[in-house]
Order: C-alpha cells, then sequence, then structure tokens
C-alpha cells in the first residue's frame, strides 16, 4: 500500500496530502518516513523558481544518494536534497551554526512549473520522492502568498499519515 | 563629475545613492537620465539571487544597445534590461497589455553578491548603468526584509539627485 504524508503551512492553515513515490526513491521515502514528524522555518528560494522549502538537519547516519533525480520539477512535486556542512552558511544567520556542524536537508514543495534549480555552482539535481495528490490548488495559492506576502513566520511541517 | 541618481523602497522609506557609469554605457545611461523619475512596483527575484527591480514602460523610442553587459552583477550595480511584446508570458492583468502592445523595460539593483543572470533562455545580460557609492548597507536590509515579510505594495524608486 501506498504512503503518504500531510504537507502543512501552518500560519497560513493550509494542508495538503502528497503520496511517497517509494518505488523510484525507496531509500528516501524512507528515511523521510523514519524522520517524521519534521518541520521548520519556511524559505522562497532565491535561484530555483517557485520553491518553498524547510531546512533540517539530516537525521539519516549518512548522507543518502540521489534517487528519481530531476532538474525540472512541476507544481506539486516534493523534493529532498542535502547539503553538505558549511555548504550555504552564508545564508540566514539563525540557522548558520547548524550549518557548520552538519550540514543541511532542505525539504521543499514547487508551486509552479518552470523551475530552474540552478546556481553559481552549476545544475543540482536532487530527489523528487513524493506528489501532492490532495490539496494541490490551496498549497500552491499559498506558495504565491509566501513570495508575495513574505516567508517570515511561516512554518512547514510533514507528518505521516496512517 | 558622475551625475548622481537615488534608488528608493518607497514604503520602508530606504534609500540609496549611484553614480551613473557614463563612460561605460553612454547611450543607455543618456535614456534613463532623460526618462527619471522611473517608479513601479516592486518585485525581488527567484532566481537571480538577491535582485529587486521594477518594469515600465519603455524608457526609449527604439531598444537601446546591450553595452558595459554582465550576466554576474555584484552588490550595488543597477542594471537596465529591455524585453520584447513577445518575451512575456505571465503578468499581473495592469501590466499584460502594456507588455504586450510594447514590450517593456525592467530597472533592477542588486543587494547582495553571488547573483547570477541566467534563465531558461540562456544567459540573460543587463546594462550596467549605475553603481551604488551610498546607503547600499541600509538598502540591503531593507530589500532583505522586503523579501522574508512581503514585496506586495511595496515600490521601487529611481530619480535625479539635484
Amino acid at each position: 500500500m501506498a504512503a503518504y504524508v500531510e504537507l502543512a503551512l501552518l500560519k497560513r492553515g493550509v494542508r495538503a496530502r502528497a503520496v511517497l513515490l517509494e518505488d523510484r526513491a525507496p531509500l528516501t521515502c524512507a528515511a523521510v518516513l523514519e524522520g517524521l514528524p519534521l518541520q521548520g522555518g519556511v524559505y522562497h528560494a532565491r535561484f530555483a523558481s517557485n520553491e518553498i522549502y524547510f531546512l533540517t538537519p539530516p537525521w539519516t547516519p549518512a548522507p543518502l544518494p540521489v534517487e528519481n533525480p530531476t532538474v525540472s520539477y512541476d507544481r506539486g512535486d516534493l523534493m529532498y536534497k542535502y547539503f553538505p556542512p558549511y555548504y550555504w552558511a552564508a545564508g540566514d544567520p539563525a540557522v548558520r551554526p547548524q550549518w557548520r556542524r552538519t550540514g543541511m536537508v532542505d525539504l521543499a514543495y514547487w508551486y509552479a512549473p518552470h523551475n530552474m534549480p540552478f546556481n553559481p555552482t552549476g545544475m543540482w539535481p536532487s530527489t523528487n520522492y513524493g506528489r501532492v495528490v490532495e490539496g494541490l490548488d490551496e498549497l500552491a495559492a499559498a506558495g504565491d502568498d509566501v513570495f508575495r506576502r513574505g516567508a517570515s513566520g511561516e512554518v512547514m511541517r510533514l507528518t505521516r499519515i496512517d | 563629475m558622475a551625475k548622481l541618481l537615488r534608488v528608493t523602497l518607497v514604503g520602508r522609506g530606504v534609500s540609496a545613492v549611484a553614480a551613473m557609469e557614463e563612460e561605460l554605457a553612454g547611450e543607455v545611461c543618456r535614456a534613463i537620465w532623460r526618462a527619471l523619475p522611473i517608479e513601479g512596483p516592486a518585485f525581488h527575484t527567484k532566481s537571480a539571487m538577491t535582485e529587486v527591480s521594477t518594469l515600465v514602460p519603455p524608457i526609449a523610442r527604439r531598444p537601446l544597445p546591450l553595452v558595459n553587459p554582465t550576466i554576474f552583477p555584484i552588490p550595488g550595480d543597477l542594471l537596465y534590461f529591455w524585453y520584447p511584446s513577445s518575451y512575456f508570458a505571465a503578468l499581473p492583468e495592469s501590466t499584460w497589455e502594456q507588455a504586450r502592445r510594447t514590450g517593456m523595460a525592467r530597472v533592477a539593483y542588486y543587494y547582495g553578491r553571488n547573483n547570477y543572470l541566467v534563465s531558461q533562455l540562456g544567459p540573460s545580460p543587463g546594462t550596467i548603468f549605475a553603481t551604488i557609492q551610498e546607503g547600499l548597507k541600509e538598502l540591503a536590509r531593507a530589500s532583505l526584509d522586503a523579501f522574508r515579510s512581503g514585496i506586495e505594495g511595496e515600490r521601487l524608486r529611481y530619480e535625479r539627485v539635484t
């Protein structure tokens, strides 16, 4: 039976349901299920376009390989991406110590098409491990609202649905 | 002495002063100087990293040449872009009609480093027509605040310093 997660933006009160792509990204899906619930402060991308994400310290003993890799994310896709220690310590000062110690896992959803996960280091393929199956319109509208009215104070949460 | 212009985030009441790069971008500088003041809704980039810009109707009768070009703007650079009417896929209702009729100019500033102007169409250079001399730190703080707490309703204004 397929596994599902709930993706919520707590401040905006938006909830959506996503299916995990266990056949295409088995290691990542197993790790995500084991790691849930996961949550963190929301950021909007400044390179990759229509990406809403939070950062969390890696919770697996070793970095996961990239599975079901893509650089052409579509509306409703869920992304897992590991970044090594120090990679983006220049970002939010609030999470800098964590960046230095452990690196970070970036857990994201994409709220519109035509994305380009591309920065000065080149393309960064990552793991597409899930897909929103319910509540996508509301979640997409909330993503656009984060862009216009700001990510500040928003929290994204992933929980398991049994 | 170089001509000076003021860059202001109107809602936040924060300004910086920039010097025109007339020796490097003469024709573009003259067209922009004639067109000042230029003001419109402020927009934060989703792909170029630390860019705030405004989209306005063309400031010259025909497209200006691409001079003093870059795809790697540094903190404090002011860039001019022009897009033909066929360029746009989606815009707010209020801008759409104008854009389809005349194309649009875009005037941007960069408040931090690691900017990278590459889109789905490839390298997308703009003309560096001025560089900020004073107030970059304050403008950078206000720009990041606009991004984090919501840029909707914010306006960007460029005007002559007399």
